[in-house]
């Protein structure tokens, strides 16, 4: 039988859904008999669930400044749309992040 | 949201839509801050980042593709806006510039820890008050973690990007990635569990 360590050093691909099938009815049948497995997989389980949950809390706002200054960046550009070419760097960086995919 | 929502708010943005822009700073603003935060070493620089951020979006937003979603769009901006502060300061963690030497086995819990999860978390009885606790609890375990654990546990587990976009934008490899988030979770569990069964020994 698989040892409560080799059980649990694998919860999170577990969780995860990535564990491949001979190995996840090693999991699933250790925990069948062993109950502080169980008990740890399910404080993983919510633990996931904690975490998750901060995602539905509210978040910092943009200063008020900040937001007018970036409002009036993007009033100016749409009103010079020749800006394109005074700013490749930051566009490259940019194009970087969507050909990297 | 669902793509079609966001096709419609990316050629909104493109037009120079000013109401479609607001609604980008009213969404992401935050999450960009709190990922900037997990990946600079002081708060003010972490503002930088962001700002800096948004210049590029700016600048680059008329050739956004849609080949990912918005989101995961504006942290590889945000990502390598920290990479190239990193590069110049010594104080960024060495991992954002591609120094991944902590590559070693998974460290999980042994027996002991595992013995000590005998006692279930008084959650699920309680009232919602004492959840809200417990998220505080959670967030500062977060708060606590190597900024690399941290990164990964926040895109993951508080944003819901897939494995694949993690490793992407952090320039890790997937089992790099497991590990992290591994070890990342293992932390905020114990401390959870510190918090929640301070005398595992007695309340069995
Ligand atoms: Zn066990």
């Amino acid at each position: 039988m698989m040892t409560c360590k080799e059980a649990t050093d694998q919860v999170t691909d577990y969780l995860d859904g990535r564990v491949p099938h001979g190995k996840r009815i090693g999991i699933w049948l250790h925990l069948m008999m062993c109950v502080r497995c169980r008990s740890y997989v399910n404080q993983m389980r919510q633990v996931v669930e904690l975490i998750g949950d901060l995602s539905k809390q509210p978040l910092t706002t943009a200063p008020p400044d900040v937001r007018d200054a970036l409002m009036a960046e993007f009033r100016r550009r749409k009103n010079a749309p020749a800006d394109g070419p005074g700013h490749v760097e930051d566009g490259e960086d940019a194009e970087d992040a969507e050909d990297e995919r | 949201m669902t793509s079609d929502d966001e096709a419609t708010w990316v050629r909104r943005l493109k037009q120079g839509d000013e109401a479609a822009f607001e609604r980008l700073i009213d969404t992401y603003y935050g999450a960009m801050l709190r990922l900037a935060r997990s990946l600079c070493p002081d708060p003010a620089t972490a503002e930088d980042v962001v700002q800096e951020t948004w210049f590029a979006i700016l600048s680059a937003i008329a050739r956004f593709e849609g080949r990912s979603t918005l989101k995961t769009w504006i942290f590889a901006i945000l990502t390598n806006q920290a990479r190239k502060r990193a590069a110049k300061d010594r104080r960024f963690a060495a991992w954002l510039l591609g120094d991944t030497t902590e590559d070693e086995a998974i460290a999980g819990p042994d027996c002991a820890t595992a013995q000590a999860a005998m006692s279930p978390w008084p959650l699920d009885a309680e009232a919602k008050v004492h959840r809200d606790q417990v998220l505080t609890i959670v967030q500062e375990a977060i708060e606590n973690l190597p900024s690399n654990q941290r990164t990964v546990v926040i895109l993951r587990d508080i944003e819901g990007l897939e494995p694949a976009e993690v490793c992407e934008l952090l320039k890790i490899t997937d089992g790099n990635q497991r590990v992290l988030l591994h070890r990342g979770r293992v932390s905020i569990r114990n401390t959870a569990d510190q918090a929640l069964n301070p005398n595992p020994e007695m309340s069995r």
